[in-house]
């Protein structure tokens, strides 16, 4: 879907965390999604690299005039630490 | 005493295989079980959860679940279960399990829940259907919690969610958002059924320390805030606190 250009950002905004949400691709929640002229950021976390991937497919496909910026990141998981005490 | 490992949010898909089980290899050393907080899949596919299941499977100490919001996305969370569930994994969908821990026993009361909001600030059952049908889901799974918690034989007792029960592990999530991330009518029923600790995930902006207006410990264990393959908590076995 092309976003017309004078479509209010937070709309842009709205659609994409929509997309990435929906798409079976994704189907991711929390990613944050900013709006700068004609580039979107996008940030926080998504769990594989292969999802992480889909992320950048996903926006590009709907919003192919933008340039699109991934910098959302995959999690490392560390070992537990010592338990905690709840009596 | 009696460790408990606990995480959410684990959100697996089919290319997660790999990201949990090398974490699982000292499982035995740190707990005597492992519970899961919901939202085991990505999108809620059969393929996602066998991913999550061969991790699970064989698992050194006994593994519990409650299904997420995730988990139902795909219209399949029947087979979410039964791949889970071939695997030894026990998943509870407003069920108990009691687990013999040390001669102690460890009960185990588990639904996902659901949103509405916290008091002051929290949806009703009036108007539209839809909306009436919203806040009766969550009613009903903390009416299906309280009764359990309290036929609960065991010498502790923990109530496993996916929703939240309390505003105070939301601490980092927008407040727009926080009827769908939980209800205070699940922290109500586990005030009037009786717990000693209250896990849950779904808020993955959250914090993990929380305590029900009853006084009952809650943690956040989903995986993005607790940064662990898992956390462990150590409970006595004196009953309710």
């Amino acid at each position: 879907m092309d976003e017309p250009a004078d479509e209010p950002k937070s709309y842009v905004v709205a659609h994409v965390r929509e997309a990435l949400a929906r798409d079976p691709r994704t189907n991711e929640l929390h990613v944050d999604v900013t709006i700068a002229g004609r580039r979107v950021f996008l940030t926080g976390e998504v769990t594989t690299d292969e999802r992480r991937a889909a992320v950048t497919d996903v926006v590009r496909e709907l919003l192919p005039e933008y340039d699109v910026h991934n910098e959302t990141s995959v999690p490392r998981l560390e070992q537990p630490g010592e338990p905690e005490e709840l009596g | 005493m009696i460790r408990v490992a606990a995480v959410g949010d684990v959100h697996f898909g089919t290319d997660s295989a790999g990201r949990l089980r090398p974490h699982l290899e000292q499982l035995a050393e740190r707990a005597d079980l492992l519970l899961v907080a919901g939202d085991l899949t990505t999108c809620g596919g059969s393929d996602e959860a066998e991913v999550l299941a061969d991790e699970l499977r064989d698992s050194p100490v006994p593994v519990l679940a409650v299904l997420g919001n995730h988990d139902y996305h795909a219209g399949r969370e029947g087979e979410v279960r039964t791949a889970l569930e071939s695997a030894g994994v026990q998943v509870l969908e407003g069920e108990t399990a009691v687990i013999e821990v040390n001669a102690s026993r460890v009960g185990v009361a588990g639904v996902k829940g659901f949103g509405g909001g916290f008091a002051g600030a929290c949806g009703t059952e009036f108007g539209e259907p839809e909306m009436k049908a919203f806040i009766r889901h969550t009613r009903s799974l903390a009416e299906d919690l309280e009764g359990s918690l309290a036929g609960l034989d065991g010498d502790v007792r923990i109530a496993l969610l996916h929703y939240a029960p309390v505003k105070g592990t939301l601490i980092g999530e927008r407040l727009e958002i926080y009827p769908f991330l939980g209800s205070y009518l699940l922290a109500e029923a586990v005030d009037r059924g009786g717990a000693d600790l209250v896990l849950h995930g779904h808020a993955h902006r959250g914090v993990e320390k929380g305590v029900t207006p009853g006084g009952v410990h809650v943690r956040n264990v989903a995986q993005p805030v607790i940064r662990h393959a898992y956390n462990v908590y150590a409970l006595g076995d004196g009953g309710v606190a």
